[in-house]
């Protein structure tokens, strides 16, 4: 493997055990550093479970007042059930259920149109809320 | 009619009395839970293991049937109800919402 200078471009050449050249610009390379950035951030984050952020959260958990904020709370349909108690599980449990609602591991009707209606970020905002509550409330 | 309804409303109080679940006797079946949920249901091992403990009893109940039935599906708990009978489910669901933990409402 040899590298050399050559033009007043300052092109480098390497040159791999003589059955290819690559040519790299570093001006080019400097251009496109941004570009590379930001492909890597968005596969770290798409690797990475969302950050919730319970603040964001109050604009969204309408949905879940209705019957998670009604003490002893019964859903009728399509059983008569009490509905879970969700204030103090763990935000990646509140995840994981809401999630398991989305692709139908879980079964409730209303659950299952509700899941399907938030984005990822949505679903990390109300765990972290309702995962907080269950901080305060200890 | 009377008569229809009141068959019907005692059939639908048997039926609850025979699920009605022993919480003693759930505690003493619950050493497979320990592992994951913790002693009391209220320790998680893990971050995306739930909490049990003071848990409504007819919603754990439901969640026990519906692993069983596969209306709810997850590996770990999948594999662990199939030895559970109803009478098993009831009590251990009877144990867990009688202890005391973190899980409350909100609004």
């Amino acid at each position: 493997m040899s590298v050399r200078e050559e033009g007043p471009h300052q092109h480098i050449g390497v040159e791999l055990r003589g059955l290819f050249v690559a040519r790299c610009d570093p001006y080019e390379i400097v251009k496109k550093t941004p570009a590379l950035l930001f492909l890597f951030l968005i596969a770290a984050l798409s690797a990475h479970a969302q950050t919730g952020n319970a603040e964001a959260a109050k604009g969204k958990i309408s949905m879940c007042i209705g019957c998670h904020g009604i003490p002893m709370y019964k859903t009728v349909f399509p059983e008569v059930y009490s509905v879970p108690l969700i204030a103090g599980q763990s935000p990646e449990y509140i995840v994981k259920a809401l999630q398991a609602y989305r692709v139908g591991d879980r079964s409730h009707p209303s659950m299952q149109g509700i899941a399907k209606s938030l984005t990822d970020q949505d679903m990390a905002d109300v765990a972290a809320y309702y995962g907080r509550a269950g901080k305060a409330g200890k | 009619m009377i008569r229809i309804l009141v068959i019907a409303l005692a059939a639908g109080v048997g039926s609850t009395a025979f699920a009605a679940g022993d919480a003693g006797s759930g505690k003493q079946k619950s050493k497979a839970c320990e592992a994951c949920h913790g002693p009391d249901g209220n320790t998680p091992t893990g971050p995306d293991f739930p909490r049990l403990a003071g848990q409504h009893y007819d919603y754990l109940l439901k969640s026990l049937r519906d692993y069983k039935s596969g209306a709810r599906k997850n590996p770990i708990m999948g594999g662990q109800v199939g030895n559970l009978t109803a009478q098993d489910m009831a009590d251990l669901a009877a144990f867990y919402a009688r202890q005391k933990g973190s899980l409350h409402v909100v609004r």
